[in-house]
């Protein structure tokens, strides 16, 4: 037989219940003696009663309640009373017509009532005392029924017709408290919907069952504290360039000379992206060239005349072109100088991650700053190929396995490629890559033989993976929307090479 | 960079009529083009700076025949003496002038659209928005006088109808009162003094602005007649190679010489001259990291309508057209090799050597910071490193370093701090129970030099400094620091009284303390909100 189940409510009432002597009780007795709330009760006995427990019994009771007009004879004199004490005090008797003014509107109920009781009689105008004096009899059945008794006899039958008291008929629930009690208090087993310190703590559990689930409904969304799902992406771009040997150059400002981001990346100064139209130009008290003069000469005469064996670009180089300062455009900006200042020996592989500007009406598919991560290599027999297959192995690694390379143009390298990555089922164009060009790596006064170098964007691949339709939701001051953008990138990141 | 747009139905009778859509936007694309568009009507490709040469249809198709096989070798054009002669007088701000001839190219309204696409993107590549390298193409036939003189003139004595125009104007009036004028007209003007090409006694440009109505090109133009003038040679050069190329090939072949004259020197000018350069096969293979053989370098260059010789050895002779601005050194053969074989044809070697690279401490910091604060519930942002240089002076109390040419008043200063973006985020969000972290670098006035910054602020019913006080000694503590000196200081941003900064046995400096009620009102934030700020820049981890 499977137990009973009751609730955590239903079974304190069971427990104080069997404190009691088996028995009849109403709610209202229940409800005193249990020091419970008498409504409520009502609602537990009939839950206990329909699974069997208790006994539940609806009936009609009539209650005598007495009148105000029996309240006020009761604590002062009765009419008839009065009357009797009138004429003792007259002695013996009375004038019908003074006792009527005495006793006013009161002088009809007491001259009947005690005619009746034969206390008195009326004689040739005058009203004559016999005896009596007190209504015992009433007085008793009106205490007995405030005291919550009936009272036999005829006098209930009197009052009520008095109107002195009056029959209320009230529902009532009778309870029947079985003598098993005790033992059905073993058997349950009470419902809950969570467990408790307490429960464990008291070993109450022992008698618990918990509440089924409906375990299909829909829950509360909680969301936690998180870190940012894009910069998320960044340590894990980070994680992979570690991974395969690559060590994070940092600690350079984003504001730059022309000279570190264009001129000793030989990109001709007339090169249409050296104009405000493309570059942010910034207002610092710094001015002049921040390298040294050897380093300087070299630049100038790879524009001018041409080194390492190139022909140059032939034209007047200008050094106040060169000491512009500016955002810079890409990263190179940054690998580039730590080719020409950490002069590092092959085998190297560095590589910077970091913010890039370009001047663009911020919109959904641009900004006006976005990062970018640059790469540069040197080590036996670095190749155009090798070059190629290091971007392959980044993106495999990201998970992402559909890549393409298509010839390109860049000032500082030679050959040079695009990269194209598939996500999402789109081809997007994410960076660029090629060989440092020899002017590049003879005007750093680099002599460790080729390097190879290229630079990928973050944002487009991100707003690829997340599928936005406007890119600046990467950058959202919406602390919801940060808080509960789900992470995407991690399912392309963890598959097989 | 340069979008150009080509007629379909030219670039195909150009390069090979049979050739279908797809197979020509493929072709493109395996030749540095990126395909914008390509249907029946036009083709729309993106080409970079460096190939100025395909900046036409008949460029396009030149090469393109090269690399299908149609064509090999350096094409052949006939140089001929045009008769025609350019006086140069010491022109300061501009003193380098070249021209060239070219006969039967017969314009027609869709080679005319293509011809002023070409000047424009050579303008804005080659010519550095005109201020290197400016074009001036007239209809030969139109030209007063065999005999050019190119001065330096003061600009009320000259007078023309400007191209576009109907009446003739000083040119003054040009270059204050017509949009080109307004444009390019401060570029070579030196005091009063402008540039003027004269053709006998008539004007007809002033470069690098506008052209005369008298010499203008339209459909029905049989010979052309162009200038370019510049601020260097090889600018100058390297246009009028590319012209010369593009129209001989719509013409009958000739190319016309124009004699240059000045002073002290005198030259013929376009200059077709190849230029002689070797490759060596080894340093090819070695740079592309693909074996090659000579046989097949020298079937490639050819296919890049170069002329290559086998030398001996491994040695490749090779000849460059004039018009292949863009060859400077034999890395950019080697390049071409490798277009013209096939980018797929290079393959994908995967990095062997074993590296181990050591990560800074500054980003292992960081990445536990970041965990730690996402534990205590901080919702981390990643915000614009430009942005509102009102809001940022504001909070950080000084001008923080601003563009000069910014694009929106949103992004015009770049951020001495974390805070003014993370304010408006909380403000934002205005409710009870906000916290937010942002992890990232600062570039404070005056030199915008790089600093590593982790704030973080919280917003409640009560923010106060305790409580932003608990979650820093926290995180702090969990980070193996701890806290060296805390003083009372003052923020621009924090209340006075209830700020503090702090210094951590680890070099790491921080502020934090209770926002001031003023700028919370400014910001529409009604809720308190406490804050901090920590630089880790000089982090010195220490055990």
């Amino acid at each position: 037989m499977s137990p009973i189940i009751v609730s955590q409510a239903e079974y304190e009432l069971l427990e104080k219940l069997a404190g009691l002597e088996p028995g009849r009780y109403t709610t209202r007795e229940l409800a005193e003696r249990l020091g419970v709330d008498r409504s409520r009760l009502e609602a537990l006995v009939r839950l206990l009663a329909s699974k069997g427990v208790i006994g539940v019994e609806d009936r009609v009771r009539e209650d005598l309640v007495v009148t105000e007009e029996g309240l006020a004879y009761l604590r002062g004199r009765f009419p008839e009373e009065e009357l009797v004490e009138l004429l003792r005090e007259r002695g013996g008797s009375v004038s019908v017509e003074e006792a009527r003014r005495l006793l006013g509107k009161r002088f009809g109920i007491a001259m009947s009532n005690a005619a009746r009781k034969g206390w008195v009689r009326v004689r040739e105008g005058r009203i004559e005392l016999l005896g009596g004096g007190v209504c015992e009899e009433e007085r008793r059945a009106l205490q007995e029924i405030l005291a919550g008794g009936r009272p036999g006899g005829d006098v209930v039958r009197l009052l009520r017709r008095r109107g002195l008291v009056r029959v209320v008929r009230r529902r009532e629930t009778l309870v029947e408290v079985p003598r098993s009690l005790s033992d059905v208090l073993r058997e349950v087993r009470v419902e809950v919907g969570a467990l408790t310190h307490e429960d464990l703590a008291t070993g109450r559990w022992r008698r618990l069952r918990l509440r089924p689930y409906n375990v299909a409904a829909a829950p509360p969304r909680r969301l936690p504290g998180r870190k940012h799902f894009f910069a998320e992406f960044l340590y894990r771009i980070r994680d992979v360039l570690r991974e395969l040997g690559f060590r994070e150059l940092e600690g350079w400002s984003i504001v730059v000379t022309e000279f570190w981001n264009y001129d000793i990346l030989f990109q001709p100064q007339f090169h249409p992206a050296r104009f405000p139209t493309d570059t942010f130009y910034v207002s610092t008290k710094a001015t002049g060239i921040d390298a040294d003069e050897d380093l300087v000469e070299r630049v100038r005469r790879a524009h001018e005349e041409g080194i390492a064996g190139s022909i140059g670009w032939g034209y007047k180089w200008s050094r106040e072109k060169a000491s512009m300062r500016i955002l810079r455009s890409h990263t190179t900006a940054v690998t580039i100088r730590a080719l020409a200042e950490l002069k590092p020996r092959p085998p190297f592989r560095y590589y910077v991650l970091g913010r890039v500007y370009r001047v663009e009406k911020p919109d959904p598919r641009h900004l006006v700053e976005f990062h970018q991560f640059d790469g540069i290599m040197s080590e036996d027999n670095t190749s155009f190929s090798s070059l190629l297959g290091m971007i392959a192995e980044i993106f495999e690694r990201l998970g992402i396995k559909e890549y393409r390379f298509r010839p390109a143009y860049f000032p500082f390298t030679e050959p040079s490629a695009e990269v194209y990555a598939k996500v999402a089922g789109t081809w997007i164009e994410v960076g660029g890559c090629g060989m440092f060009r020899p002017e590049v790596l003879a005007s750093a006064g680099y002599s460790g033989g080729e390097v190879a170098a290229w630079g990928i964007g973050v944002e487009r691949l991100m707003a690829s993976l997340y599928g936005l339709r406007d890119i600046r939701d990467l950058y959202t001051l919406d602390v919801d929307k940060a808080r509960s953008t789900p992470l995407r990138w991690w399912i392309y990141a963890g598959v097989e090479v | 960079m340069p979008v150009l747009r080509f007629k379909t139905y030219r670039l195909l009778s150009l390069i090979n009529p049979r050739l279908g859509l797809e197979e020509l936007a493929s072709l493109l694309e395996s030749v540095k083009a990126e395909v914008e568009d390509v249907n029946e009507e036009y083709v729309e490709i993106e080409l970079e700076v460096d190939r100025p040469d395909m900046y036409i249809a008949e460029g396009v198709a030149r090469y393109l025949r090269g690399v299908l096989g149609l064509e090999r070798g350096s094409p052949r054009y006939g140089l001929v003496d045009s008769g025609y002669t350019i006086i140069v007088e010491d022109v300061k701000t501009r003193p380098y002038i070249g021209g060239l001839v070219a006969w039967g190219v017969n314009v027609d309204e869709d080679y005319l659209e293509e011809l002023i696409q070409l000047q424009e993107k050579l303008h804005n590549s080659l010519g550095g928005r005109r201020r290197r390298v400016a074009i001036g193409i007239h209809d030969l036939d139109k030209l007063p006088s065999k005999t050019l003189r190119y001065s330096f003139k003061d600009i009320d004595e000259v007078y023309f109808t400007p191209l576009g125009h109907t009446r003739r104007m000083s040119l003054r009036e040009v270059l204050a009162a017509t949009e080109q004028g307004v444009k390019y007209g401060s570029i070579s003007l030196s005091g009063e003094r402008h540039p003027v090409l004269y053709s006998g006694d008539e004007v007809i440009s002033v470069p690098p602005v506008i052209n005369a109505e008298l010499t203008r090109v339209e459909p029905g133009t049989r010979n052309i007649f162009v200038d370019v003038t510049g601020t260097d040679w090889r600018g100058v050069l390297d246009t009028l190679a590319v012209l010369a190329a593009s129209l001989a090939d719509r013409g009958d072949g000739r190319i016309g010489l124009v004699s240059v004259e000045a002073r002290d020197w005198a030259r013929k000018t376009p200059d077709m001259e190849p230029r002689a350069m070797e490759l060596r096969v080894s340093e090819a293979s070695r740079l592309l990291g693909v074996e090659l053989g000579v046989e097949e370098v020298v079937d490639a260059l050819e296919r890049a309508r170069m002329d290559a010789v086998h030398r001996g050895g491994d040695a490749v002779m090779v000849s460059v057209p004039r018009y292949r601005v863009d060859v400077l050194h034999w890395v950019d053969l080697a390049e071409e090799v490798m277009i013209v074989r096939g980018i797929g044809r290079v393959p994908l070697r995967k990095p062997r050597l074993l590296m181990r690279p050591a990560e800074l401490p500054q980003r292992t910091w960081e990445r536990v910071a970041r965990d730690i604060l996402a534990g205590y519930g901080f919702v981390e942002l990643l915000t614009f490193t430009l942005v509102k240089c009102s809001l940022a002076e504001r909070v950080y109390g000084a001008r923080p370093v601003a563009l000069e040419n910014p694009v929106s008043e949103e992004h015009a200063c770049i951020r001495p701090s974390l805070l003014p973006s993370l304010l408006e985020a909380v403000a934002r969000a205005d409710r009870p129970g906000v916290r937010v972290f942002e992890v990232g670098e600062v570039y404070p006035p005056p030199d915008a030099r790089l600093e590593r910054h982790l704030a973080m602020l919280l917003m409640d019913e009560k923010a106060g400094y305790e409580d932003i006080q608990s979650y820093v000694y926290g995180l702090l503590e969990l980070l193996g620091d701890s806290i060296e000196s805390v003083k009372p200081c003052s923020h621009p941003a924090l209340i006075e009284g209830r700020t503090a900064c702090i210094e951590t046995r680890q070099g790491i400096r921080g502020v934090l303390g209770e926002v001031k009620p003023s700028l919370l009102a400014e910001l529409g934030a009604t809720y308190p909100v406490a804050a901090a700020e920590l630089d880790y820049t000089g982090l010195q981890p220490r055990r």
